[in-house]
């Protein structure tokens, strides 16, 4: 086979794995935004996945994300701290909160930021950090 | 090419699999809200990069398997461009996931979940600068593939590592365990071959029974099997050949020149131009008796590949050596149908077997059609380059249902390749094999 032809194909394979990049970041984008700007939307947690049961569009916290990803997701996946948080009864954000001051020893800031990721209403948390 | 589906499917199967990463990181894309397009282009950019660089080794004709379903010509080039296009893609992910700070690809500064990362960028480029450059940078072939084996090894193992430690999208247990299988995609066959196909080589020797000077700085290495059976091969095939310990020393992918059709000794010839280093140091001092270490063979470049009613074999310089192969094998078979063999080399003195050719002419239905660049005066044969017209002048009518072979230097490739297009023969009955890739 003539090497142009050889040539030829990879150009025309590199720009289609590069157009598949620009969809993917564009893709990225747009969930992103539809995230952060619709209403009633869930929020996006670390990883993306909606968080059950929130009201309203709220960003979520930039301590929450970081905290989660370097002290939880070692052993947590989101789905399992979303799936926990939907099935307690009751003050989720309360319950959530509860169980991380329990559950490790890392300072209120972050617990509060975990918490604030998962749980609606967690701007009611009496223990919140000022 | 003869597995034409065969080769579609595991071409659309290479394509699939280096996309795979992206699409389960489409699945969960974001991983966190307010990320820049740029920055989700750079992950992108990155997640394309990786399984690009670790299929690379699957790509270099090593593996049996692939090298007879594509032949080592597409191979070989294919690894090329796709090696250029997994360098863009590397220096794309860099540029756009490093935000601009361009701090962060200084291996010995940057924070640990990116120092990895510049360790293979920089690498990365060292293995593409020593591959492009290898002659000026006057690196001998045995050198230049021990440091293009290691420097590959480190770039997919800092790339992994990188990939694991930035924990962003491969947070994931299903993508880190894809990045993961790409990783061994890479290692386990590098494995099998460094060691089991190194093994298996100094487990089966050869010995030198001749070395024969054919002039023209070209040398014929006779070797038998001891022990063993050896290998059957497809005339036009070649095999890597290493003249120390298989483990230690460096292989040379050599044709096959002799009839692939066996005697009773397996005796297989490999004819070797001195090209420098190895070939004009070495080779002329293996003496008779002597150990040589075979894996073989390899490549998709035969007749026995490629039904025609007839066959043009064009070759220049020791290109020569698989179409003495083919041209030794059809007659061995007794096979009638018609050769037309184009020779063309820089002078007389260069031309190597010729007499073995020109008495094969009476024996067979061979046309031979020597060319020189520098003919001497008493010259009956061509003089000039291989060109349209020469072709013309030798081809029969029925030219386009032939097939054709090429082997030589990649600047008469080319050439030839322009000019067979020219007389609207086939692409698909144009089969080329080059020596000088690299």
């Amino acid at each position: 086979m003539s090497h142009r032809i050889i040539l030829r194909t990879a150009i025309s394979l590199t720009v289609f794995f590069l157009l598949v990049a620009l969809a993917f970041a564009w893709s990225a984008k747009v969930h992103d935004a539809s995230l952060t700007t619709k209403p009633n939307a869930a929020i996006s947690a670390p990883g993306g996945t909606p968080a059950s049961g929130r009201e309203g569009a709220v960003a979520p916290s930039a301590v929450g994300i970081e905290t989660f990803e370097k002290r939880c997701v070692r052993c947590h996946d989101t789905e399992d701290v979303v799936g926990w948080v939907s099935k307690q009864p009751g003050d989720r954000c309360s319950a959530l909160y509860g169980f991380l001051q329990k559950h490790g020893k890392a300072p209120e800031t972050e617990n509060y930021g975990i918490a604030q990721l998962f749980a609606p209403g967690c701007s009611a948390v009496s223990q919140a950090p000022q | 090419m003869t597995n034409v589906f065969g080769a579609i499917f595991w071409f659309a199967l290479y394509v699939v699999a280096i996309l795979l990463p992206l699409r389960f990181a489409i699945l969960i894309a974001p991983i966190a809200p307010g990320r820049s397009f740029l920055l989700e282009l750079g992950v992108g950019l990155g997640f394309i990069a990786y399984p690009l660089i670790t299929s690379e080794f699957l790509l270099v004709g090593r593996l049996r398997s692939v090298s007879q379903l594509y032949g080592n010509d597409l191979l070989m080039f294919f690894h090329k461009y796709m090696g250029v296009a997994a360098l863009l893609f590397v220096i794309g992910h860099a540029a756009l996931a490093s935000q601009g700070h361009v701090a962060q690809l200084n291996p010995f500064s940057s924070p640990p979940m990116l120092r990895y990362g510049a360790w293979a960028f920089w690498l990365l480029i060292a293995i593409a600068i020593t591959s492009m450059y290898r002659k000026p940078l006057r690196l001998n072939y045995g050198s230049w593939m021990l440091l293009h084996s290691l420097l590959a090894f480190a770039i997919a193992a800092f790339g992994l590592a990188h990939i694991v430690a930035a924990r962003g999208y491969t947070y994931r247990p299903l993508l880190r365990a894809l990045m993961i299988g790409w990783f061994l995609a890479y290692l386990i066959p590098a494995i099998r071959h460094r060691f089991w196909d190194y093994l298996r080589m100094w487990l089966h020797p050869w010995q030198v029974v001749a070395n024969r000077d054919e002039g023209g700085r070209s040398r014929t290495l006779v070797l038998e099997p001891v022990g063993h059976r050896g290998f059957e091969f497809q005339p036009g095939q070649f095999a890597w050949l290493s003249t120390g310990h298989p483990l230690v020393t460096e292989h040379h992918p050599i044709s096959m020149a002799s009839s692939a059709e066996l005697t009773f000794a397996r005796r297989i010839e490999f004819s070797i131009r001195d090209l420098g280093d190895w070939s004009g140091g070495r080779v002329p001092r293996v003496m008779p008796g002597s150990k040589i270490y075979l894996n073989g063979p390899f490549g998709a470049f035969s007749l026995d590949r490629e039904p025609g009613q007839g066959f043009v074999l064009i070759a220049g310089g020791i290109g020569i050596t698989p179409m003495r192969s083919m041209v030794l094998t059809m007659l061995d078979r007794g096979d009638v149908r018609p050769v037309i063999l184009f020779y063309a080399d820089r002078n007389a003195e260069s031309l190597i077997h010729r007499e073995e050719l020109t008495r094969l002419t009476r024996e067979m239905n061979l046309t031979l059609v020597l060319v020189l660049e520098a003919a001497p005066a008493d010259w009956s044969g061509e003089q000039g380059r291989i060109d349209v017209d020469l072709l013309r002048r030798y081809l029969p009518a029925q030219f386009t249902h032939y097939q054709y072979f090429m082997c030589g230097p990649s600047l008469m490739m080319d050439a030839v390749e322009d000019h067979l297009a020219a007389l609207d023969v086939p692409q698909a009955r144009i089969h080329a094999e080059r020596f000088d890739v690299v």
